[in-house]
C-alpha cells in the first residue's frame, strides 16, 4: 500500500514536472517565433509531445482509442483551416494528428496481440 | 460469380481505356522514357551485353534486368506486330494486373467484404493521384511495372504465410523475373524487399510458428536472388567499378543528396499533400490545364475525404488484423513520404545521411507515394463499406455509395478514361500537347544507310546539347535525346553525366560552330556528321540548324566535310579521312595532360589530326611511356589584384560598413548573452553553406567589436579581450575557411570578406593579421608584392607532373609572369621541380575586343537603343559596363539575347534601378558567358513593366504597364572578354612520325574485340581503344598474358590505352570483364529458374494427390 501511494506520488511528480517544463517550453518557442528569432524548435516540440503520450499511457493507461478520436479530432481541424486557407496552420495541427494517430495504431497493435495472448490462455 | 463478374469487368474496362489512348494507331512517348517502343530490337542489343555502344560506349549496368521484358517484346515485334499495338498491349496488361491483383488482395484480408467495394478499391488504386501523376504522367516504364506488380508481390506472398504454403515463395520470386523490368531502379527493389520484411515482422508479432515464417521468409529471399542473378551480380560488379566510383566522386555527395531530399521533403512532403496523396507541386505550380480542376478551393478539400475515411475505418475496426495491418503500413508510409520534415524527419535524415544507398530516396514522395497509395486502397474500400453500413437511412446510405464510386471512378479518373494523363503542356504556349510521338520515315531510311557504311565508326550529330531534346515532328516529341533508340550507330547526339563522356562532349559541344570541331573526331573514332534540322532549338537553346548548315557548306568548300545523303530534314556529311582515327589504333607519341581540349593541344603541336597521338592524363605519368609534350592546365586560377587595392582605398569607415555590426563589446555586461543569442542562432541554421558565410559574419563582427575597443575606448584591458576573442575565433574557424576558399560556391564571399578583415588589421597592426595573411596567400586569394597599376593580374597554381623545362602556352595572351619572386618575360622559358608551382601573370588591362564604345546615350520610352553583334564560334566572355543616370523613372532592363534564346528566357537580364534620391552618375558592369552555338547578340535597353493600380478596395484594378523613362548612359562600352587562362607546356620538338606496327581489329560482339598487331620497333607504344575508360576493360595476349592494370591508361579523356612492350606478332583480346559475369549469372538464374518451375509443379502435383488420398 505504501509502496503504491509512493508510486503515485512519483507518477503525480513527474507529470507536473513534464506538464511544466513542456509549457515552458511551448512558451519559449511562442516567444521565440514572435520575436523572429532563427531558432527550429520544432522537431524538439514533437519528440516532447511523444513524451507525454508516452507518459500518459505508461502512467494513466489511456487506452488507444483515446488517442485515435483526438488524432481523427485534429485531423478534421486541420482540414477545415485548409478550407480557410491557413495552410501552415494546418499543416502543424495535422503533424500533431498524424503522432496521435500513429502512436495510437502502435498501441492497438500491442493491445490486440495481449488479447490474442490472453485468449489462447 | 459475383468475383468473376467484377474480374471480367476489370479485363473489359482496361481493354477500353488503352483502346481509346491508342486509337490514333501511334505510340506514346515522352521525357525519360523516349520513344523504346520505336526500336525494341534496339533496346534489347543494348541490354543483352554487360556494355552497350550508345554514347561513347557505357557499362549497361543495371540496364541488363530489363533484358527479359525487351526479348519478350522484340519476339511480338518479330511477327510483324505493329510497335503501337506491343505499346498499348503492354499497358492493358499493366492495368488488368494491377487490377486483379488489387482485387485479389482485399479479397484475401477482407473476405467477406462485398464485391462492389472490393471493386472500388480496384478504382482507386487504379485512379488515385499518385497513379495519376507518379506513374502515368510521368510515363516511366519501370514505374508502370513496378506499380502493376507491388499487389500481386504481396498476394502471392501472402497467399503462402496464410496457407502456410512454400510454393508461393518461390512462385513469389518467379513473379520478380516476369515483372523484373520494374527492379531496373534500386529503390523499388528496397521497396519491394522492405514491404515483405514488413509482413513477415508483422506475422512474427502477431500470429504464431515463427519457425515456417522465417524459413517462408529466407525462401523468397534466396530464390529471389537465385532467379534475378543475372542482374544483381551486374549491379554488384558495377558498384564495384573504376566508373561506378568516378561518377559516385564526380556527381553524387552525401551533402548534395541531404540539400535535395531537405529541399523536395519541403516541396513534397506536406502532410496536407500526402494524406491526399497529391503531389506538391503538379497540381498548383505551372500546371496542365485540366489539372488545374483539382485546385480550387472547394474540390481541393474533398481530396481529404479517402483520408478521413480510412482514419476512421482505422479508429472503429482496429481489433481487426487486416486493419491494423494495412493501417501501420499506411502511416508508416506517411511518415516516410514526407521525408525529414517534422515530425520525427531526423530518424529518416539519420539512416539517409549514414547508409549511401539510401539516399536513392533524395525524392522520397516519389518512391514511397507507391506504398502510400498501395495501402490507401484497402483501407479506402473498407472505409466506405462500414461507413456506408452506419448510415441508417438506406437512401442516404444509397446516396453516400453513389458518392464514393462518383468519386474515384468521374473526379480522380476522368485523366485516365479522357487520355488527358498523357498529356503536357507548353511552357510557354500553355497548349495542350499529347504523348504521341510520331518518328519520321527519314530516320528509318537514314539508320540503314548508316548500316550499310559498315561498323567500328560513330557519328557526331549537331546540333548538339544536353540530355534532352525536342522534336518538331507532326506528331512531335519532346524528352530525352532520341538518337540512341533511332540509329544502330553508335553517335554522340547528346551530353549527359557519364564520368568522362561529360568532359569530353562539353569540350566538343563548344566548337559544335567551328571548323575546329573537327580536331576530336579522330580521337572520338567518328566518321560523319549529322545535321538535323527537326529540332526546336530554342526550346533546347542549342544551336540553329540553319547556321550548322551554313557552316557544314563553308567546311564542305574547305573539303572537311562531303555531303553523302539527304533525307528528309536530315543531312549526312562523311568527315575528310584525315579526321578520321580506326576504334582501335596504335600510337608511339604520347601528350601527358591534365585537359582535353583537343583544338588547344592540337593547336599548340602544329600536327594534322591524323597523325596518331595518345593524350594520356598526368596523374599516370610515372607509368606512362613515349612522352614527347606535358602540357598542364592550372588547377586554381584567380583574379587577384582586384578585393586587396579595392579594399586598400576603402576608408575604415567604409569597411567597417561592409562587416556584420558589433553593438556590444566584450567587457560589456550584456556581451556573453549576445554571444549565446549567436549560438543560438548558428545551431539554427540547416545549410552548411548557410552556416560558414555566418561564421564567415561572425568573424567579422570580432573585428568591427576590435575596432571599437580600440577607437572608442581607452582601456587596454577590454582591447586586449577584443583581440582575444577575434584570435580565438579566427584560430578555431581556420580550417573551415580553407575548406570555404576551396568551394565554389563560396570562394568570392569568402576571399572578399577576408581580404577586408585582413586590410582593417592591418590599419589596427593587430598580431593576427600574419596568421590572415598567410591563410590568403596559401590559399591563393592575396598577393601583396606586385603594384597591379595598369595591369590584371592573375595567379595561377600548377600541378607539375615531371621536373623539366617548360614555357607560357599562349605567351601573345601575357605580357610578364613572376615566379619565385622573378619578373620574367613572357617568352622565357624557366626549370620546373615535380610538384606544385605558383606563377603570377600580368597584363595590360586594355581590351583590344570592342564590340561597341559610345561617350553618352540618352534613352527615352521613344528611343530605346538595341545593338546586334555577331559572336565567336566558340563560347565567349562578355562584359558590359557604362555609368548611368536617370532623369525620369527609376530603373530600367538590360537585356542580351542570343540567336538561339526564346523571347522570354535571355541569356543575360538585369534590372539596373535609382539607389534611393540618389540623382548622380552610378557606375555598372556585369560579364557573362554565351551559349555554344550562338551565332548572334542582341543587346536591348527596355523600361522596366510595371504593376500600376488605380483605385481603392473591390474598385481596385491592376495593370503590368511600362514606366516612364528618361535615363542617360555614358563611356558604355560592351567588349568581348579575353581569356586569360595560361597553360604551361614542356618544351623540346614533339616528333611526328606514326608508329610502323601495323594493326587490324574485330569487334566479335560489344564486350570482346580480337586484334592483330604486327609490332616493328622494340620501343613500347600504345595500344588504344576507343570505348569509355573503364578499369572492367583488359587486353590479354595470345598465351593468356594479361596487361598489367599498371599499363592501362586513361587515353583522350574518355579512353582506353594500353602499352605494348613485345615486338613481332601478336594477337591481343580486348575484353569487358564483367560480361563473363553476367554469362555465369545467366546460367545462375536460367537453371534455377527451370528447378523453381520444376518445384512448384511436383509440389502441386504431390499436394493434389495428398489431397485425394485423404
Amino acid at each position: 500500500m505504501k509502496k503504491e501511494i509512493k508510486n503515485m506520488k512519483f507518477k503525480k511528480f513527474f507529470t507536473i514536472s513534464y506538464a511544466i517544463f513542456f509549457l515552458f517550453f511551448v512558451l519559449f518557442w511562442i516567444l521565440a517565433l514572435s520575436l523572429k528569432l532563427n531558432l527550429d524548435l520544432e522537431s524538439i516540440y514533437y519528440w516532447l509531445l511523444l513524451v507525454g503520450l508516452v507518459i500518459l499511457r505508461l502512467f494513466y493507461k489511456i487506452k488507444s482509442d483515446s488517442f485515435l478520436n483526438f488524432g481523427l479530432v485534429l485531423f478534421a481541424i486541420g482540414v477545415i483551416f485548409f478550407l480557410f486557407f491557413l495552410k501552415n496552420q494546418s499543416e502543424f495541427i495535422f503533424r500533431n494528428s498524424f503522432l496521435f494517430l500513429f502512436f495510437g495504431t502502435i498501441l492497438s497493435l500491442l493491445e490486440y496481440r495481449n488479447e490474442r495472448q490472453q485468449e489462447r490462455k | 460469380m459475383r468475383s468473376k463478374f467484377f474480374i471480367f469487368f476489370i479485363f473489359g474496362f482496361s481493354i477500353s481505356m488503352v483502346f481509346w489512348w491508342f486509337r490514333d494507331k501511334t505510340i506514346l512517348g515522352v521525357g525519360e522514357s523516349g520513344v523504346s517502343f520505336y526500336n525494341i530490337k534496339r533496346h534489347l542489343d543494348i541490354s543483352n551485353y554487360s556494355w552497350a555502344d550508345p554514347a561513347l560506349g557505357n557499362s549497361t549496368g543495371m540496364t541488363v534486368v530489363g533484358k527479359p521484358t525487351y526479348w519478350f517484346l522484340a519476339k511480338i515485334k518479330g511477327l510483324g506486330i505493329p510497335s503501337y499495338i506491343i505499346q498499348a498491349s503492354f499497358f492493358w496488361f499493366l492495368w488488368f494486373i494491377a487490377g486483379v491483383s488489387v482485387f485479389l488482395l482485399i479479397k484475401e484480408f477482407f473476405p467477406k467484404l462485398e464485391d462492389k467495394f472490393t471493386f472500388l478499391g480496384v478504382l482507386f488504386y487504379w485512379f488515385n493521384p499518385i497513379s495519376l501523376v507518379n506513374v502515368w504522367n510521368r510515363f516511366l516504364y519501370n514505374y508502370m511495372v513496378f506499380w502493376a506488380y507491388l499487389p500481386l508481390a504481396l498476394l502471392l506472398f501472402i497467399k503462402g504465410l496464410k496457407n502456410k504454403d512454400f510454393r508461393f515463395a518461390i512462385l513469389t520470386s518467379l513473379s520478380s523475373v516476369v515483372f523484373s523490368f520494374a527492379l531496373t531502379s534500386i529503390p523499388f527493389n528496397l521497396i519491394l524487399w522492405f514491404l515483405f520484411f514488413y509482413t513477415t515482422l508483422f506475422y512474427i508479432f502477431s500470429k504464431k510458428d515463427l519457425w515456417f515464417i522465417l524459413r517462408y521468409f529466407s525462401l523468397t529471399l534466396i530464390s529471389f536472388v537465385l532467379f534475378n542473378f543475372w542482374w544483381i551480380g551486374q549491379a554488384l560488379s558495377y558498384t564495384g567499378s573504376s566508373v561506378a566510383s568516378k561518377a559516385v566522386s564526380d556527381f553524387f555527395t552525401t551533402e548534395g543528396n541531404l540539400a535535395n531530399l531537405a529541399t523536395l521533403s519541403q516541396l513534397l512532403g506536406k502532410f496536407y499533400d500526402a494524406v491526399r496523396l497529391q503531389h506538391g507541386t503538379f497540381f498548383s505550380v505551372n500546371t496542365l490545364s485540366w489539372a488545374g480542376i483539382y485546385n480550387f478551393p472547394l474540390v481541393s478539400v474533398l481530396g481529404f475525404f479517402a483520408s478521413i475515411l480510412i482514419f476512421w475505418s482505422i479508429l472503429k475496426f482496429k481489433k481487426s488484423w487486416g486493419i491494423l495491418f494495412w493501417g501501420i503500413l499506411f502511416l508508416t508510409s506517411l511518415f516516410l513520404v514526407k521525408g525529414n520534415n517534422p515530425p520525427f524527419g531526423e530518424i529518416f535524415e539519420f539512416f539517409f545521411a549514414r547508409f549511401t544507398v539510401l539516399q536513392v530516396f533524395r525524392n522520397p514522395f516519389e518512391k514511397f507515394g507507391f506504398l502510400l497509395s498501395f495501402s490507401a486502397a484497402p483501407l479506402f474500400a473498407l472505409g466506405v463499406s462500414k461507413f456506408s453500413k452506419a448510415i441508417k437511412k438506406e437512401k442516404l446510405r444509397r446516396f453516400f455509395v453513389g458518392f464514393t464510386f462518383f468519386y474515384v471512378f468521374v473526379f480522380l479518373g476522368f485523366p485516365f478514361w479522357t487520355g488527358l494523363v498523357f498529356t503536357r503542356q507548353d511552357p510557354i504556349t500553355k497548349k495542350l500537347e499529347s504523348y504521341e510521338a510520331k518518328v519520321p520515315d527519314y530516320y528509318e531510311k537514314v539508320n540503314n544507310w548508316f548500316k550499310k557504311q559498315g561498323n567500328n565508326f560513330r557519328f557526331v550529330s549537331l546540333p548538339i546539347g544536353g540530355e534532352g531534346m525536342t522534336y518538331t515532328w507532326e506528331k512531335p516529341y519532346s524528352g530525352v535525346e532520341l538518337s540512341s533508340t533511332l540509329f544502330e550507330t553508335p553517335n554522340i547526339s547528346f551530353n549527359t553525366s557519364i564520368p568522362y563522356y561529360q568532359d569530353i562532349v562539353s569540350e566538343l559541344s563548344k566548337y559544335q560552330l567551328s571548323e575546329k570541331i573537327f580536331n576530336f573526331f579522330p580521337y572520338l573514332n567518328a566518321k560523319y556528321l549529322l545535321v538535323r534540322s527537326d529540332i526546336n532549338f530554342k526550346e533546347r537553346k542549342v544551336a540553329n540548324p540553319e547556321t550548322v548548315l551554313e557552316r557544314a557548306k563553308e567546311w564542305e568548300e574547305k573539303g572537311f566535310v562531303k555531303k553523302e545523303l539527304e533525307e528528309g530534314k536530315l543531312t549526312v556529311y562523311r568527315v575528310d579521312d584525315k579526321f578520321f582515327l580506326p576504334k582501335v589504333y596504335i600510337a608511339k607519341n604520347a601528350v601527358i595532360t591534365n585537359f582535353y581540349d583537343i583544338p588547344a593541344h592540337n593547336q599548340l603541336l602544329s600536327v594534322a589530326s591524323n597523325e596518331k597521338l595518345v593524350f594520356i592524363d598526368d596523374k599516370r605519368i610515372d607509368n606512362a611511356c613515349c612522352i614527347e609534350k606535358i602540357i598542364v592546365k592550372p588547377y586554381i586560377s584567380v583574379d587577384v589584384s582586384n578585393y586587396y587595392y579595392q579594399a586598400s582605398s576603402l576608408s575604415n569607415d567604409e569597411l567597417v560598413g561592409r562587416l556584420f555590426y558589433a553593438k556590444y563589446l566584450p567587457g560589456d555586461f550584456i556581451y556573453p548573452l549576445s554571444k549565446l543569442k549567436e549560438n543560438l542562432e548558428l545551431a539554427s541554421i540547416k545549410s552548411s553553406t548557410d552556416k560558414q558565410v555566418f561564421k564567415l559574419g561572425l568573424l567579422g563582427k570580432r573585428l568591427v567589436a576590435l575596432y571599437r575597443a580600440k577607437t572608442e575606448l581607452n582601456d587596454q584591458e577590454r582591447v586586449r579581450k577584443a583581440e582575444e576573442e577575434y584570435l580565438n575565433y579566427f584560430l578555431d574557424f581556420r580550417n573551415d575557411i580553407f575548406k570555404s576558399l576551396e568551394d565554389p560556391n563560396l570562394k568570392a564571399t569568402f576571399s572578399e570578406f577576408l581580404i577586408y578583415n585582413l586590410v582593417l588589421l592591418e590599419r589596427l597592426d593587430s598580431r593576427t593579421k600574419g596568421e590572415l595573411s598567410e591563410l590568403l596567400r596559401e590559399s591563393g586569394n592575396l598577393v601583396r608584392n606586385v603594384d597591379p597599376h595598369g595591369d590584371k593580374l592573375t595567379l595561377s597554381r600548377f600541378n607539375i607532373p615531371r621536373g623539366g623545362k617548360y614555357g607560357v602556352l599562349h605567351p601573345e595572351n601575357v605580357d610578364w609572369f613572376i615566379l619565385e619572386g622573378k619578373k620574367e618575360n613572357s617568352e622565357s622559358s624557366f626549370d620546373l621541380q615535380k610538384g606544385e608551382t605558383e606563377i603570377i601573370f600580368g597584363k595590360s588591362i586594355e581590351e583590344k575586343s570592342v564590340l561597341l564604345q559610345t561617350d553618352s546615350l540618352s534613352i527615352e520610352n521613344e528611343s530605346l537603343p538595341s545593338w546586334i553583334f555577331y559572336l565567336p564560334t566558340v563560347p565567349s566572355r562578355i562584359k558590359i559596363s557604362f555609368d548611368f543616370r536617370f532623369d525620369q523613372g527609376s530603373s530600367f532592363l538590360l537585356r542580351a539575347r542570343q540567336d538561339i534564346d526564346r523571347e522570354e528566357d535571355p541569356n543575360f537580364k538585369e534590372s539596373i534601378a535609382k539607389e534611393g534620391d540618389f540623382h548622380s552618375w552610378r557606375h555598372w558592369e556585369k560579364i557573362f558567358d554565351t551559349s555554344a552555338g550562338a551565332k548572334t547578340l542582341r543587346v536591348e535597353i527596355l523600361p522596366e513593366r510595371k504593376w500600376v493600380c488605380i483605385g481603392e478596395s473591390i474598385f481596385r484594378k491592376c495593370n503590368l504597364k511600362e514606366g516612364n523613362l528618361s535615363a542617360y548612359l555614358r563611356n558604355l562600352r560592351i567588349s568581348l572578354v579575353l581569356d586569360r587562362l595560361q597553360f604551361l607546356v614542356s618544351e623540346g620538338p614533339l616528333e611526328k612520325e606514326d608508329s610502323q606496327s601495323n594493326i587490324s581489329f574485330e569487334k566479335l560482339n560489344p564486350t570482346r574485340y580480337e586484334v592483330s598487331i604486327n609490332k616493328e620497333s622494340s620501343n613500347s607504344e600504345y595500344l588504344v581503344f576507343s570505348e569509355l575508360f573503364s578499369s572492367g576493360w583488359v587486353a590479354i595476349y595470345e598465351n593468356g598474358e594479361k596487361i598489367p592494370e599498371e599499363k592501362h591508361f586513361l587515353a583522350n579523356g574518355y579512353a582506353n590505352a594500353w602499352i605494348i612492350d613485345k615486338p613481332g606478332n601478336h594477337q591481343i583480346t580486348i575484353e569487358y570483364k564483367p560480361q563473363e559475369i553476367l554469362e555465369i549469372g545467366l546460367k545462375v538464374s536460367y537453371t534455377s529458374i527451370v528447378f523453381g518451375v520444376i518445384s512448384v509443379s511436383f509440389l502441386t502435383l504431390f499436394k493434389k494427390r495428398y489431397e485425394k488420398r485423404d
